[in-house]
């Protein structure tokens, strides 16, 4: 009895590497998803993917050990956990994709120092919003027409909300925020 | 095997943590965001859960305190990921959830490109971004430029790495 508990701790600890060894054999061995305006479904498929083989290592444990009953609380707490390591590993990718701060870093470990100027005339603000139209016309959350764009699936509108909600939740002042927060960083660097 | 009692303390330290980080935040946010949110959602609760097995450890046998110290662990830690990673684009002000919202407001016809161009001022969009880099330590000024720092270096490798994994180069931001 106490084997199989431990196995499906193991499980639901190796859960969490799930979604990136599926990523990687989509990505890797398939070849699919690679251009840059598919690799966010890349993710998005790798996470659900995921739950095809957790699922079915929950029902081997169950089947495998006649003596232990799965019961509807085992299975909710591997979803759970499941969910958690799939979500993060979706952010995880979304942020080495769509991050500004990570491109910033990472043109400052290529070129050894971050030059602010440079940095602003070849990522400007209309070239960053057209990377975002055109990933969110793949997604096919929004549909754009020469220079117009309209409302497509919207899958994402309910996680717009739940994020600008919280945003004003958190940061129920942004403006004081936004000073507080530049003071910080001028301290940081006198 | 899974107990409620293991469900509901990982609920309950959860919804603790996130009070005090809605309480903490909207008093003042700290300058080092991710750092303070690892602390609270991360640290913090471990300590409680190893603290509630060590005085455990008097009544039930080590693999059984062990077992469910994992267990409430593992529970605990998924939600506050999910809380942690969700936090950047609450944080930054996701520009492309922006724009969803923005044409759910928008008639039908939608928005002309310029009007989404007009969302977002022109001067913050990547000076915000940089001062965040700021204060998390992962930039700082060395000499007469910005350089990166040893933990924006190790930040700027593990993605790297990561996404050579993947065999994909870095996004395009």
């Amino acid at each position: 009895m106490d084997a199989h508990c431990w196995l499906f701790v193991f499980i639901a600890a190796f859960s969490g590497a799930v979604p990136l060894l599926l990523h990687f054999l989509i990505s890797r061995v398939t070849g699919a998803f690679r251009a840059p305006a598919q690799r966010q479904k890349g993710a998005i498929l790798a996470f659900l993917a995921g739950y095809l083989p957790v699922g079915g290592a929950f029902l081997a444990w169950v089947l495998t050990n006649p003596g232990a009953r799965g019961n509807l609380l085992d299975a909710g707490y591997l979803a759970v956990v499941y969910t958690g390591f799939g979500y993060t590993y979706f952010h995880l990718f979304n942020m080495s994709e769509t991050a500004r701060r990570i491109r910033i870093l990472a043109q400052g470990d290529r070129s050894g120092k971050i030059g602010l100027d440079q940095l602003a005339r070849e990522y400007t603000r209309e070239e960053m919003i057209d990377i975002r139209l055109r990933r969110l016309v793949a997604l096919g959350e929004i549909l754009r027409e020469q220079d117009r764009v309209r409302r497509g699936r919207m899958l994402l509108l309910i996680p717009a909300r739940i994020v600008f909600g919280f945003r004003s939740l958190i940061f129920p002042q942004p403006e004081r925020w936004e000073r507080n927060r530049a003071n910080d960083s001028r301290r940081g660097t006198s | 095997m899974i107990s409620s009692t293991d469900i509901l303390t990982g609920l309950g330290l959860f919804a603790t943590a996130l009070t005090l980080h809605i309480i903490w935040w909207r008093r003042r946010v700290p300058s080092r965001e991710m750092l303070c949110l690892c602390l609270i959602f991360l640290v913090g609760p471990e300590v409680v859960l190893l603290a509630a097995a060590a005085c455990a450890l008097a009544a039930s046998p080590p693999s059984a305190v062990l077992l469910a110290f994992l267990i409430r662990s593992l529970f605990l830690i998924s939600l506050s990921l999910i809380y942690i990673m969700t936090y950047p684009p609450i944080q930054a002000g996701c520009p492309s959830l922006k724009i969803i919202l923005a044409l759910a407001k928008a008639k039908p016809e939608g928005l002309s490109v310029r009007e989404v161009y007009q969302l977002f001022p022109e001067d913050t969009m990547l000076s915000e971004r940089f001062e965040d880099l700021i204060n998390e330590g992962l930039v700082s000024w060395r000499y007469d430029s910005w350089g990166i720092s040893a933990a924006g270096r190790g930040l700027a490798t593990f993605f790297r790495l990561f996404r050579r994994i993947l065999g994909m180069p870095l996004g395009e931001g």
